[in-house]
């Protein structure tokens, strides 16, 4: 089913929609939840908690992507589960995803200081426009979806090595890029 | 405790542009699933492809043993015969490295049967290890619930493709192997699936079976994965002056020139940034073919097609003209 229709069933409090939205985005939105959480039933509850998101978003919200908006509704549900469970150990895709970025991120003090969340997004995107299409999308699975090294060469046909020296130089891209703009790493 | 420069990375990430993750997501979760792109099973709906002649045929004959490509009433029925297909490594088409231990190193196929057993989930291909048996301390928290395996793909059953006067264009089979989201080649319809690591378990009759990762499935051709491609590539010359017959009243195509057609704009691009997924004959006359070309550049889907256009020069066909 088309987006805009599963989007019209929301509008006219359809349940319908729901059903829709599980049968065309659930195995994405597990994938995503997967990828941060590592306990089946925090990834259901997450999933099950991002529809309900989506039915109480919409409306009046209208989305124009509705497989981006119902993922990043599941991706911010696991993470704050993730920090939740201080039990948890340092041991999902998200972890060694956020390993890899910290590196070239602000220092600590700069970011606390410095630099909100939303200022480094803007930050973000305006360095993924720089990027090509390619290496943007490399960027975004990596640590937007936290997908494995592994997972991402098998959908470039390249191997692991290839993908991580792909996105050191990514990564040195973007400590560079946030250099310019006059943090300090 | 997450410090506070992680939890403010996280989140920075997590405000990506909408428009970042829906082109990443394409590519993750192919066209198939994602929005208003999703109206059909790629843009051609499945394609049938002049390419799949051989390709089909390939695994055919390795799946099949010996495959029927077209049975007309006068029985000028045509096999692409199995006869080499000892000297096909099993574990150059399918990874499979349980056949090949099985097979004492060489590959036996004699069945449809004998198809590895696979199921697709969120356009990944995994295929089951054999000899894999449930650690005896279980399989640990690590293992999360995808879904349940909802379909199953016959073996064997073949469409064909014509173009409109009436020329075969393509067949394609039913190789087997699953290209719908949660669907497997066995009867296991139900059973729930679960991520493990990198690769799945699924639970059928109380146990669990392990099916490894085996690669992407292509959003166009469905369900070859990048060993199988490259097998097939390996594999064209074994086909190689068959006919292909569309009926009893419809017009023979010779495959030899479609398939040195086929195999000329093969090796164009060879020698370019582009890696071929599919090929179709979207003009042909006798001195002329012209393919519409799906490729990729960088392991992504470029759009929209290409074109390369193909004259029969001096008996062999040569590029002529390619681009959009």
């Amino acid at each position: 089913m088309e987006d805009s229709k599963i989007i019209e069933m929301f509008f006219a409090r359809s349940e319908q929609a729901i059903t829709e939205l599980s049968e065309k985005y659930g195995a994405m939105c597990r994938r995503v939840a997967g990828n941060i959480l590592r306990n089946k039933l925090d990834v259901e509850e997450c999933v099950n908690d991002a529809y309900l998101g989506v039915w109480n978003a919409i409306p009046p919200h209208r989305p124009e992507l509705l497989s981006a908006f119902v993922c990043r509704i599941v991706r911010n549900l696991s993470v704050t589960r993730y920090y939740a469970n201080t039990a948890a150990k340092r041991n999902s895709f998200y972890d060694a995803a956020l390993d890899e970025l910290e590196e070239c991120i602000p220092s600590a003090a700069s970011v606390e200081a410095e630099m909100d969340a939303r200022e480094l997004s803007t930050l973000l995107n305006r360095f993924l426009e720089t990027l090509d299409r390619e290496n943007r999308i490399l960027f975004v699975r990596r640590y937007w979806y936290s997908d494995t090294v592994s997972s991402i060469g098998a959908a470039f046909h390249m191997n692991g090595n290839s993908v991580s020296a792909r996105l050191s130089r990514i990564r040195r891209k973007l400590r560079s890029f946030l250099k310019e703009e006059g943090y300090e790493i | 405790m997450m410090s506070m420069k992680r939890e403010i990375i996280s989140q920075a990430v997590g405000g990506i542009d909408a428009r970042y993750i829906q082109e990443a997501a394409e590519d993750a979760f192919g066209e198939e699933s994602l929005g208003e792109q999703s109206g059909s099973r790629g843009r051609g709906g499945r394609r049938f492809l002049a390419v799949s002649v051989v390709a089909a045929t390939v695994l055919g004959v390795l799946v099949g043993g010996s495959f029927l490509l077209f049975s007309s009433d006068r029985e000028e029925d045509i096999f692409a015969k199995s006869s080499d297909s000892q000297a096909i490594p099993w574990d150059g088409l399918y990874a499979q490295g349980d056949r090949a231990e099985e097979g004492g190193g060489e590959a036996t196929v004699s069945s449809s049967a004998d198809a590895p057993e696979m199921i697709c989930v969120g356009r990944r291909l995994y295929k089951r290890s054999l000899d894999w048996e449930e650690p005896a301390d279980g399989l640990g928290e690590g293992i999360v619930y995808l879904g349940k395996i909802q379909s199953n793909v016959s073996v064997g059953q073949n469409s064909y493709a014509t173009s409109e006067d009436g020329i075969l264009t393509g067949v394609w089979v039913e190789d087997g192997v699953p290209r719908e989201d949660f669907q497997a080649n066995t009867p296991i319809v139900g059973a729930e699936v679960y991520q493990w690591g990198e690769d799945v378990v699924v639970r059928v009759d109380g146990e669990f079976r392990l099916y490894k990762y085996e690669g992407q499935v292509r959003p166009d051709t469905e369900a070859q994965t990048e060993t199988q491609t490259e097998a097939q590539g390996d594999m064209k010359t074994e086909i190689r002056g068959e006919k292909v017959w569309q009926g009893e009243d419809s017009v023979s195509v010779e495959a030899d020139s479609l398939q040195a057609a086929e195999a000329a704009a093969k090796d164009y691009y060879l020698g370019t940034v582009f890696g071929l997924v599919s090929m179709e004959v979207k003009e042909q006359t006798a001195e002329e073919i012209i393919f519409s070309v799906r490729v990729t550049k960088g392991g992504v889907i470029q759009e929209p097609d290409r074109s390369i256009t193909l004259r029969l020069e001096e008996g062999g066909w040569k590029v002529v003209n390619e681009g959009y």
